[in-house]
C-alpha cells in the first residue's frame, strides 16, 4: 500500500480472480477536524475514481479490513480527527455497515463508530441500518 | 480540535509515494466531499464527540 505526501491519499490494489484492482481511500479535509473518507476503484476509463462498480475480486471483506487499516494511519498522523463516510448508494452504505458490524470489536479497540438513524447519530450497533458514519479515535 | 500533522511512522506495509496521483480534483471525492458537507450541515456532529480529545 502507498500513501501520498500529504497523508490523505492511500491506494492499494484487490487481488482476485478478475486481477489487480487499484482502489483508494481518500480523506479530504471538510473543517479544522473533520475529514470525510472516499473509497472506491480507480477507473481507467473515465480517469476518475468510482465506487458505483461491483468489482466482484473475492477479496471485499480484505478490502474493507485495508481501509480500516488506512483509517487507523491517517488517524496516527491525525490524532485529533474526526473521519465522516457514507456509501454513494444505501446499498453500498450497508455494506460499509455490514464491514463495521462483522468487525466491530476489532474497531471498538481504536475506534469509536456512531451512525446516523431516524437524523440523530447513535452509537453503532450490530443489526441496525444507518445512513451515514462517524468514526473518532479512542 | 486541531488537526495538525505530527508526520509520524506509518504503519507496517504503508509507503510513502511523493509522486502518487493527485486524488484532491477527482470528480468523485468533490462530489463525496459535497455530500458530506451537506449532510454535516444537516445533522451536525455530536458536541461530545467535538469535545472528546483522543487518548
Amino acid at each position: 500500500m502507498v500513501v501520498g505526501n500529504e497523508y490523505c491519499f492511500y491506494s492499494f490494489y484487490s487481488e482476485g480472480p478478475k486481477g489487480l484492482i487499484e482502489k483508494a481511500a481518500i480523506y479530504t479535509k471538510m473543517q479544522e477536524g473533520l475529514y470525510n473518507l472516499a473509497f472506491g476503484d480507480w477507473n481507467a476509463d473515465i480517469q476518475s475514481l468510482d465506487d458505483s462498480i461491483r468489482t466482484n475480486n473475492g477479496d471485499r471483506d480484505k478490502v474493507l479490513a485495508t481501509v480500516a487499516f488506512t483509517a487507523l494511519d491517517f488517524t496516527n498522523q491525525y490524532p485529533n480527527t474526526l473521519l465522516s463516510f457514507e456509501g454513494s448508494t444505501p446499498a453500498r452504505t450497508r455494506l460499509y455497515q455490514m464491514g463495521i458490524g462483522n468487525n466491530l470489536s476489532e474497531i471498538n479497540k481504536n475506534f469509536e463508530i456512531r451512525g446516523l438513524r431516524l437524523q440523530k447519530w447513535e452509537p453503532f450497533m450490530q443489526g441496525i441500518n444507518y445512513d451515514a458514519f462517524l468514526a473518532q479515535r479512542k | 480540535m486541531s488537526a495538525t500533522s505530527k508526520k509520524r511512522k506509518h504503519l507496517p506495509g504503508i509507503t510513502v509515494d511523493p509522486n502518487m496521483r493527485d486524488y484532491s480534483k477527482d470528480p468523485y471525492v468533490l462530489k463525496k466531499a459535497e455530500r458530506a458537507r451537506e449532510l454535516i450541515a444537516k445533522y451536525p456532529i455530536p458536541e461530545d464527540m467535538l469535545r472528546k480529545k483522543p487518548k
